[in-house]
């Protein structure tokens, strides 16, 4: 069966005319998919969707937004507590709202991702960072939480953006390469951390010479991307009956009462506290005793190494960062028989570390004792705690956090 | 029908774009769609 010339013609302008229709279609359906993100974005604020957590589109999108900040947490972003960041500043009180990104186990390898496949988007933008103390007590990162965190996409559009250096690529792919979890099925994310963490002459040559394929490979991931972002926002609009969470106009917008709102937090977090009525710990352990083991722990955490390469990506995108950390649980620590003198390693470790970096630092430190900061003895906060993430937050956004107004709190 | 098609080649050009076109659609569908689904997941303290 032979084709004639003049069929093959046919066929070809066809196929050629179909592809055209085609990419046509695709951009259409792009310009859709960004039209939605710029219109509805905050309604998927308060989510825990994939495509929110796992893409770059939506991240992006909130970084360019000068209304909008975005919160880097783990779980306590979780429990639906009065007070909550993102459903105190979802109506943009002062001007604007929060989008918080993470989840439960949300480690700072996984952070190092989302921050990565934000990429150029992160200059000149604040970002908060929130740290939970309780990854630091472990010398390992539980290889589960990092499962459940780590997004292929993210990691992808970080390792080959040659805007940040190749040192913390390199470091970045050494590090993401421990968890096989993070990249298994997907030849392509393998391969280039392969090469980058080896970053030898002849791996550069392979990752030079793969650049067109995984170019394509990325342009087709965003493409998928931005139409998933867009379903999960229209999802999101329809639960919420398209809550609109523009800022409010400024003639609007109330002057909030911190001093009123923290009796209020403070009444609020009793009332929980005493409806959980959680029994004081018991003392388990002399005091002194436990600390060697929890120094060893500490000292030891691979967590230091990793939020320190967060620090560095933050520095090198040339991002405005504040860190927040919770205070440690003395009770549950004192009850493990560790000293006052063993638990202040963490705040110098964590000190050094930021100023290392030049990063503003708020540590509530001074919260230890408060037995109604957290909601729970795991790193959740409860009203009162989110009333001081709030106020730092909002100072920090408006250009009012100094060291006075922080030891003040 | 190969005759009638002969005879008539604009509409023939035309459904072969449809034809493609549908073909290029339905593995934009089959294998399109983006996945950032993670692995199981298992908070163990909360």
């Amino acid at each position: 069966m032979q084709t004639s010339p003049s069929n093959s013609r046919t066929h070809l302008s066809a196929l050629g005319i179909a592809a055209t229709i085609a990419a046509c279609m695709v951009f259409a359906c792009f310009v859709w998919a960004r039209n939605i993100q710029e219109e509805r974005l905050h309604s998927v604020a308060p989510e825990f969707c994939d495509a929110k957590l796992h893409g770059v589109a939506l991240i992006r999108e909130a970084f360019s937004r000068p209304d909008t900040l975005v919160f880097l947490g783990s779980s306590e972003l979780i429990p639906t507590v009065p007070m909550r960041g993102v459903d105190f500043f979802s109506q943009a009180p002062t001007g604007f709202s929060m989008f918080p990104v993470g989840k439960a186990g949300t480690t700072a390898l996984s952070v190092l991702q989302k921050l990565g496949g934000a990429g150029d988007t992160l200059r000149g933008k604040k970002v908060v960072l929130s740290l939970s103390p309780s990854f630091f007590q472990n010398e390992q990162v539980d290889a589960k939480y990092f499962a459940g965190n780590s997004s292929k996409l993210q990691t992808k559009e970080f390792l080959w953006n040659t805007g940040f250096s190749e040192e913390l690529r390199q470091a970045a792919a050494q590090n993401i390469l421990r968890y096989p979890q993070a990249y298994e099925g997907d030849w392509m994310l393998e391969f280039t951390l392969r090469r980058l963490a080896d970053s030898k002459r002849a791996d550069r040559l392979m990752l030079a010479l793969i650049w067109p394929f995984a170019s394509f490979d990325r342009a087709v991931c965003r493409l998928q991307d931005h139409v998933e972002a867009s379903l999960a926002l229209l999802n999101a609009s329809d639960d919420d009956q398209m809550v609109d969470a523009s800022p409010l106009p400024i003639a609007k917008r109330s002057v909030v009462n911190w001093d009123e709102l923290l009796k209020k937090a403070e009444a609020q977090s009793k009332a929980l506290a005493a409806r959980t009525a959680r029994k004081p710990l018991k003392v388990i352990r002399d005091k002194g005793t436990g600390d060697s083991q929890f120094l060893s722990r500490l000292k030891n955490a691979e967590e230091w190494k990793h939020f320190e390469l967060v620090l560095r990506l933050i520095r090198e995108a040339g991002a405005e960062p504040l860190v927040m950390s919770m205070p440690l649980h003395v009770d549950v620590l004192e009850a493990q028989g560790v000293s006052p003198d063993a638990r202040s390693y963490f705040g110098k470790q964590l000190r050094g570390l930021t100023q290392k970096y030049r990063v503003p630092l708020v540590y509530f430190e001074k919260h230890e004792n408060d037995p109604v900061f957290f909601v729970d003895q795991f790193d959740h906060i409860g009203s009162k705690g989110w009333w001081y993430y709030n106020k730092v937050v909002d100072d920090f956004y408006h250009n009012r956090l100094s060291p006075g107004s922080v030891a003040s709190l | 029908m190969e005759e009638w098609l002969a005879q008539h080649p604009r509409t023939r050009q035309a459904l072969l774009v449809v034809c493609y076109l549908a073909l290029i659609l339905a593995l934009v569908f089959m294998y399109g769609r983006g996945d950032f689904s993670t692995p199981p997941f298992v908070y163990q303290e909360f």
